[in-house]
């Protein structure tokens, strides 16, 4: 019970301490996990793209990455035609294949190692990865469709802005990603530090 | 009053702004002169590895890709059916090529580093950062291009073996190609900004902290 006399005294602290604090354990212990856990999820999240059937999966889904990123093209009005994880422009017949490293999949499992391994609750854990995963697959759609013009009208950069520039930038939004996720926590549970 | 964005996305806009410029930069100026350092480095790495000596090399294609003349025990070749010859060296060359669009994956770290690391809250040690940063990133691409070396002759000598070392050396490969070059840096800028660090692990309320440009 709150006296509503009284002013209630917001507490701010840093949510993975706030969640520390709030299922009576260490803070540290927390931190330590995730700086053993990380790595660890990270290397088996990217031996596990090596095995064969997971890789014929990730073909399947780039497949629908190429065929979304047509069907956008189409929305605003553009031409693509699809052929597999071939994306061609029908007018010159310029196109750009989607392959492996450009279909999201490598930051996906950057993300998720890192909010699985994190300290938080798992219905924060699951909402992370569905949002989280959203987010850099709808920005992974944008870098797809502006490679795909980049190809056509300004090929001397297409290298360049294919294998460096969204490749770092992409790793920087996921980053981001993370970051605003973990610290929602401390808005989440800033209300149950409300005494 | 002007609502103020947040500090991951006042983040995002200078990291994003400053990684196209030193990327541009890197791309125009760094590039050429990173390849001959690095060509320089991952031949002594060559040179030092077991049985290695001055007839092991590295040598520049016309279209920029690497010729790369890698020692191999001579166990191993016997292993992939080459026959020993009786009294021989116990280290045979392997030559191999390696694209130059690969070895410009490998330089890309270093400009992608130091722009997360110049948007990053300012840090009193970003200089002494920068300098630990960049020396790990220096010594790191000699041993990822010795990694895809080490790769292909695998691919060379035993095509298609699913051997476990086979498999953790196309592991290796992969991330050397494909993950650390573009992972690493941002990974190392929040290792080494404290204030990065705390507020992207959520460690500290970022909404109290200030990120200064």
């Amino acid at each position: 019970m709150v006296d509503p006399a009284v002013e209630p005294l917001r507490v701010e602290v840093a949510p993975l301490v706030q969640y520390a604090v709030m299922n009576g354990g260490d803070p540290r212990k927390g931190i330590r996990r995730f700086l053993i856990g990380f790595p660890v999820c990270l290397l088996a999240g990217f031996a596990l793209l090596q095995v064969p059937q997971v890789d014929a999966a990730i073909m399947v889904f780039t497949e629908g990455i190429t065929w979304a990123s047509a069907g956008l093209i189409h929305l605003f009005g553009g031409q693509a035609v699809v052929a597999g994880r071939i994306l061609r422009n029908p007018v010159n017949g310029l196109a750009v294949e989607v392959q492996n490293g450009c279909n999201g999949v490598n930051v996906t499992v950057l993300l998720w190692a890192a909010i699985l391994t994190y300290p938080a609750g798992w219905t924060r854990k699951v909402k992370g990865l569905l949002a989280g995963t959203a987010a850099l697959h709808i920005l992974n759609l944008i870098r797809v469709i502006s490679l795909f013009y980049l190809r056509q009208y300004r090929p001397y950069w297409f290298v360049f802005a294919h294998l460096y520039a969204w490749e770092s930038l992409i790793v920087l939004d996921t980053l981001v990603v993370f970051w605003i996720w973990a610290s929602r926590g401390r808005r989440i549970a800033g209300h149950a530090s409300t005494i | 009053m002007r609502r103020q964005s947040s500090p991951p996305l006042r983040f995002l806009v200078r990291a994003t702004l400053l990684t196209a410029t030193l990327l541009a930069v890197w791309w125009l100026v760094l590039l050429d002169p990173m390849l001959v350092g690095l060509r320089a480095s991952a031949e002594f790495l060559i040179r030092a590895l077991p049985g290695g000596n001055a007839s092991y090399y590295i040598a520049v294609k016309p279209e920029g890709a690497w010729e790369i003349r890698m020692p191999v025990p001579a166990s191993i070749l016997e292993r992939a059916g080459f026959a020993r010859v009786p009294g021989g060296p116990g280290v045979r060359g392997v030559r191999l090529t390696i694209e130059r669009q690969v070895l410009t994956g490998v330089t890309v770290a270093l400009p992608v580093f130091w722009a997360v690391m110049l948007a990053a809250p300012r840090d009193k040690r970003l200089w002494r950062n920068l300098a630990t940063g960049s020396l790990f990133f220096g010594l790191l691409a000699p041993a990822l291009v010795l990694i895809q070396a080490a790769a292909r002759v695998r691919g060379i000598l035993f095509h298609g073996s699913h051997h476990p070392a086979s498999v953790v050396l196309d592991l290796a490969a992969y991330l050397a190609g494909h993950v650390a070059p573009s992972t690493l840096p941002v990974l190392a800028a929040v290792a080494l900004n404290d204030g990065l660090r705390k507020q992207v692990m959520a460690l500290a309320d970022s909404s109290h902290s200030s990120l200064q440009s």
